[in-house]
């Protein structure tokens, strides 16, 4: 047996010394569980946040919003995870040196682009990122080996990757929903090139045996969700993580411009115009294909996440991957000319890494410190807070006041303060994550259910995310906020609400008054293209049920003059305004509205196509957060029909 | 060297391509309806900013498609030219 397993480690001697070598480069690490963060900002206390509470043993989706996978929910705070998440950069690094001399057929070029490759993770893409999305790359490039090397394709690896692939999805939820597309396209490519296109009863089996696999692969962690009644909330928030890519979408190929994005379209579009000409013209099906096959599939499927919010520095990596494989082909060209390129590879790769590790050298800000548990989680807090007049002076003067009993609901976001007044926090720390109504629901639950007496909020955040603002992502929670709780204080750039036994008036209060910047971000509105977009797609709903039509004019004066001489609550009311001509060719449109008592609101919005409807329902708009008497309304610029709808379908936004 | 001269001609072709989806860039985005807001009420960039949802996955696969079919054109031309 000792002879046996002597004979295997010498033969594969060189992976076990590279798996050992990037062992100990990273060994120092080990004993790191801690993240210190530098500054106080929307993703350090998001990653905070997660780490109290999985320090406080939450479950991450029963309890907590998280949507990275249990992996890197407790990798700081399980030493076997923790062991686990350290293993994965070495064995990744392993399966890349072994591609690579499969590749080059070379250990000396294998091992110097392994150590390009691995150069480049460290200082350019970041070794968490790489974890995350190596795992599915490096998978992919052993189905490129496999799908080469094998006439058939072995029961026991598709078995084996059917495990791995539920293993992956319990650890990493989103790399392993890629995986499992990932490997039925591998399965279907590898029908495809070793057995033509005619459907065989073998492929049925293959995927019968991945299924299998992955069902066992997944039972461990069925078993743990069932122990934890979690199954429900753990589906739940499956289902919803589409609704993420509806909040966190932002423009694609703007972000083109940047040189993580330049890189990659320079690289990805050259190896797909290099595959079709492969396939156009029957070339030999080397590894190198394969590799390439599997690669710009694996990546393009990444690629979809970044199309939703960009992710590019994470993924140059897989970009410099494909440069090996488009210099193979180079050097199989050059090679068949009889050029000797293998001191042209060395130069090559060398001036390139330089030249990218200048471009995207990207140093972690983070750092790390073996502090274990809640002695991790203070030594953040007390690192931060100190660090911060703000915070220090709105916490004293919070736990000055004789009826504050140690619990805040923070809006939008400063969840750190959960952790300073050592709080069970929402299910979701910030509003741009309980973007979704039902989301926003749950944070009042939490408000109500936890008898919330204080609200902070912080006014310099008037838009968390991506330049939308508070009032237009999370209008219900908003509204609850403002109706419910009474301004009280101004600390710095926090303003502190408390409880009113009463309906809020927000526009009557005083600290808001004196206050022009926070009294514009509430009175002078900018609705965007939300007014189109309802009128577009939901003007049918209008009419439907108890909805009605008040008043309907194509004349302004009428509809004031309706308005004047009969007192209309803003509660349950909508404006609809057609438009069939425009005088100016501005792209906004201003609409005014007042109140019985004198206040007003300015809002703007996208002007609608002619004859098509713009709606606006009023409880949305921050001076209706109150039920309020309209006493009239100005449009500029506009001609056509405004109606007044009353409203009872929960539809419209 | 007929043969070179047709892989540059397909490359030519398709660097037009790219350089008339970059200058049409925003009359393509224009073609696209805005997204809608849905039950759950999500209100995010795309939806406020009226950018439409799934104009970069299309035009990526886009991009991706003729960039992938490019070279069978020319197999295509050279058959046809065999054929005549």
């Amino acid at each position: 047996m000792l002879k046996y397993l002597y004979k295997k480690l010498l033969k594969y001697l060189d992976y076990f010394i590279v798996f050992v070598a990037v062992v100990i480069f990273l060994s120092p690490e080990i004993k790191n569980f801690c993240t210190i963060y530098s500054k106080i900002d929307f993703d350090s206390q998001a990653l905070l946040v997660w780490a109290y509470n999985a320090v406080e043993g939450k479950n991450p989706y029963k309890d907590v919003f998280y949507p990275y996978g249990i992996l890197s929910y407790l990798k700081d705070h399980n030493f076997a995870l923790h062991i686990l998440n350290f293993l994965i950069f070495p064995t990744l690094i392993t399966i890349c040196y072994f591609v690579l001399k499969k590749l080059y057929d070379s250990r000396k070029i294998a091992i110097l682009l392994s150590i390009f490759f691995f150069l480049f993770i460290v200082l350019a893409t970041g070794i968490d990122a790489f974890n995350r999305y190596g795992i599915l790359i490096m998978l992919s490039s052993l189905m490129a080996y496999v799908t080469y090397s094998n006439k058939l394709l072995a029961k026991k690896f598709i078995f084996f990757l059917g495990i791995l692939g539920g293993v992956i999805f319990t650890l990493i939820t989103d790399q392993g929903i890629y995986l499992f597309l990932l490997s039925l396209l591998f399965i279907a490519i590898f029908q495809i090139f070793s057995r033509g296109f005619r459907l065989r009863k073998e492929i049925f089996i293959n995927f019968l045996f991945y299924f299998f696999g992955l069902v066992l692969g997944l039972l461990p962690f069925l078993a743990f969700l069932a122990l934890n009644n979690s199954i429900g909330y753990f589906l739940d928030a499956i289902f919803k993580l589409a609704d993420v890519g509806l909040y966190a979408k932002t423009p694609f190929f703007h972000s083109l411009k940047s040189s993580n994005n330049i890189f990659i379209f320079a690289i990805l579009l050259p190896t797909i115009y290099v595959l079709g000409y492969k396939i156009a013209n029957k070339t030999k099906k080397n590894l190198n294909f394969y590799l390439q096959l599997f690669l710009a599939i694996s990546f393009v499927i990444i690629l979809q996440k970044s199309i939703i919010r960009s992710i590019d520095n994470q993924l140059t990596f897989v970009a410099f991957l494909l440069v090996f494989t488009l210099m193979k082909d180079i050097g199989d060209f050059l090679g068949n000319v009889r050029i000797k390129y293998n001191k042209l590879i060395y130069l090559f790769f060398g001036l390139l890494l330089v030249l990218l590790i200048s471009f995207f050298y990207n140093r972690q800000l983070a750092s790390r410190k073996p502090l274990y548990g809640k002695a991790c989680i203070n030594e953040n807090i007390n690192h931060l807070i100190n660090k911060n007049e703000n915070y220090k002076f709105l916490i004293e003067k919070l736990q000055g006041k004789s009826d504050f009993r140690g619990k805040i609901f923070s809006f939008p976001s400063d969840p750190i303060l959960y952790i300073v007044f050592d709080q069970s926090t929402p299910y979701y720390s910030n509003n741009y994550d309980s973007s979704a109504e039902y989301a926003q629901k749950k944070q009042i639950e939490y408000i109500e259910k936890h008898k919330i007496e204080y609200i902070i909020y912080n006014q310099n955040v008037g838009s968390l995310q991506d330049s939308v603002p508070n009032y237009i992502r999370t209008p219900k929670e908003m509204r609850y906020v403002f109706s419910k709780f009474e301004i009280i204080d101004e600390i710095g750039n926090f303003i502190l609400l408390r409880k009113s036994p009463s309906t809020v008036d927000l526009f009557n209060n005083d600290i808001l008054k004196n206050n022009l910047e926070l009294n514009n971000y509430f009175s002078r509105i900018n609705l965007n293209n939300i007014l189109l977009s309802e009128g577009l797609y939901k003007s049918k709903f209008l009419y439907v049920n108890k909805n009605k039509s008040i008043f309907s004019s194509r004349s302004l004066e009428n509809l004031n003059n309706y308005l004047k001489t009969n007192n209309i609550s803003s509660l349950n009311k909508i404006l609809k305004l057609t438009p069939n001509r425009y005088e100016l060719s501005d792209s906004l449109l201003k609409l005014k509205v007042y109140t019985h008592e004198g206040d007003s609101s300015e809002i703007l919005f996208n002007k609608c196509k002619l004859y098509d409807a713009c709606i606006i329902n009023l409880i949305n708009i921050p001076l209706f957060y109150k039920e309020r008497v309209i006493k009239r309304v100005e449009v500029s610029d506009f001609e056509g029909e405004i109606e007044l709808i009353s409203n009872y379908e929960d539809i419209f936004w | 060297m007929l043969k070179n001269k047709s892989n540059l001609f397909v490359l030519l072709t398709l660097g037009t391509f790219y350089l008339i989806v970059f200058i049409l860039f925003r009359n393509i985005r224009a073609l696209f309806p805005p997204p809608e807001i849905y039950s759950n009420k999500i209100v995010g960039y795309s939806q406020y900013f009226g950018y439409p949802f799934y104009f970069d996955n299309i035009l990526f696969w886009a991009i991706l498609v003729v960039t992938f079919f490019a070279p069978f054109t020319l197999k295509l031309w050279k058959k046809k030219k065999r054929g005549k």
